[in-house]
């Protein structure tokens, strides 16, 4: 009977500890604020051609668990008054082969992830759109709060028709972030050089080659008619919890002068990756590297 | 005590098999705590100690405490599910009743040692001992399951929870055949 005794008060005591130390935790892994994962876009524009020009953003942001708010408005820091912002809960009703949205609300631990999904509607941008970049928007809740974040970098470029010079395209992605691009060449051009600002400011996570060199390295490329492009990309798997979590879309840029001598512009489309495999140790890493607890 | 053992086993049953595994919803898992309770204190009155009369305490806490559960539930009705108030609420429960559990265990063991009947009383305080251990372990289990919202041992400690309340029930029920029948002339029909 003693050492039942015994048994009973040490185990309150460890039950005490236990629910303490469990306590502890949740406080602390607790977020003041919803976090939001960051994008890096480029959106197409059709200007003058009178095709319905919008930009469709798929935004993940983790909260606590027993938050229960949703968003009903977004407003971007840096867009111009013409540009038109809807949101909604659930995906218009368009499949996105290329995106993969998930479920509206993902629960790890003590954390969820949720999905809003935006339009820009872009059809009356009259601005030049080479020069805009959304970095920051206000986020507004059913309940009357407000956020100001950092939604990382959307850049818009207006559609320039190439396909005289570039058909036969071939592209393909695997959910690990590697893919492929491909072009058929129908004219001979020289390829200039290749840039994008968003892969400049990925370049620890999001390793872009054309051949088998580098795209920056990329200077007077001579290319025949009737040859291919080959280009791929994959995603450096670092140990940096903060690339894992990032969105992007990025269309790089080139210039190539045909055979007259004309310089033209293209973009190459599309580099890509919504996919992210949650879990919450590893979203603890990522809010811990964010310093959000 | 026979009576009050009934009482205390059929209790157990009611406040068991009422309970979903998941959630853990205690409406009206309180009526189950007020039939043990009445069994504790049928036994309490006729062969008073110390482990009955604590346990008789316990047991009116616990249908205090079950019931203030089954009203919030209704009144939270799942919004407030992750909420820490509602998380800690049944770990309070599951040690309340580890406590009151041991105390009546305790009560068995006097009462049987008073009686002379030392076998019933040794395995009352082995079975006692690992009811302690087993359920100390579920209760700390489940504190940081239910915190770090890990699905699938939440549903293993709340079976390991119903297979205690079950080896009570053996428990408690098999002592009924060990005792006299109080009054020779009743057949008792055990």
């Amino acid at each position: 009977m003693d050492i039942n005794k015994k048994i009973l008060k040490i185990g309150l005591v460890i039950i005490s500890l236990s629910l303490i130390i469990s306590l502890y935790f949740a406080m602390i892994t607790k977020l003041r604020n919803p976090v939001f994962l960051k994008s890096y876009i480029d959106s197409q524009i059709f200007i003058d051609n009178g095709i319905y020009s919008e930009c469709e953003l798929i935004l993940h942001y983790i909260t606590n668990i027993d938050d229960e708010r949703y968003i009903t408005d977004i407003a971007f820091d840096e867009a111009p008054p013409e540009m038109d912002v809807i949101t909604n809960n659930d995906s218009f009703g368009i499949t996105f082969p290329n995106f993969y949205a998930g479920n509206r609300e993902q629960v790890y631990g003590r954390y969820k992830i949720n999905t809003i999904y935006v339009k820009l509607d872009l059809n009356n941008i009259s601005s030049e759109v080479e020069d805009l970049e959304l970095n920051n928007a206000k986020i507004f809740f059913d309940n009357g709060d407000n956020l100001d974040v950092d939604i990382g970098r959307i850049r818009f470029y207006k559609y320039n028709d190439v396909r005289e010079f570039f058909g036969g395209t071939s592209s393909g992605s695997s959910s690990d972030g590697t893919g492929y691009i491909s072009y058929e060449i129908l004219k001979d051009i020289t390829l200039l050089n290749v840039e994008s600002t968003l892969l400049d400011s990925l370049n620890d996570t999001v390793e872009f080659k054309i051949g088998d060199k580098s795209y920056k390295d990329i200077e007077n490329m001579e290319l025949k008619k009737g040859s291919s492009i080959n280009m791929n990309y994959h995603r450096n798997f670092n140990n940096d919890i903060m690339s894992q979590y990032i969105s992007y879309n990025i269309t790089p840029k080139f210039s190539f002068e045909d055979e007259n001598g004309n310089i033209l512009n293209g973009r190459i489309r599309e580099i890509i990756n919504n996919r992210h495999d949650f879990n919450f140790v590893g979203i603890l890493k990522y809010l811990r590297a964010r310093g959000e607890i | 005590m026979y009576e009050g053992l009934t009482n205390v086993f059929w209790g157990i049953f009611i406040a068991t098999f009422s309970i979903n595994l998941g959630p853990i919803k205690i409406l009206p898992a309180f009526v189950g705590f007020i039939i043990i309770s009445s069994g504790i204190n049928t036994i309490n009155i006729k062969y008073p100690n110390d482990g009955f009369k604590k346990a008789l305490d316990f047991s009116r806490i616990m249908i205090v405490i079950a019931l203030l559960g089954g009203v919030i539930n209704i009144f939270t009705q799942g919004y407030y599910q992750h909420s820490l108030l509602l998380q800690i609420w049944p770990i309070i429960l599951m040690t309340f009743e580890l406590l009151m559990f041991n105390y009546f265990f305790m009560g068995i063991i006097k009462y049987f040692d008073s009686l002379g009947n030392v076998e019933v009383s040794e395995r009352m305080i082995g079975n006692s001992r690992i009811y302690m251990i087993i359920f100390i372990i579920d209760i700390v289990v489940l504190s940081f399951v239910m915190l770090f919202n890990l699905g699938g041992l939440n549903t293993i400690s709340a079976i390991i929870f119903v297979i205690l309340r079950i080896s009570l029930m053996v428990n408690f029920g098999g002592l009924r055949k060990v005792l006299i029948p109080e009054n020779p002339d009743d057949s008792q029909g055990i």
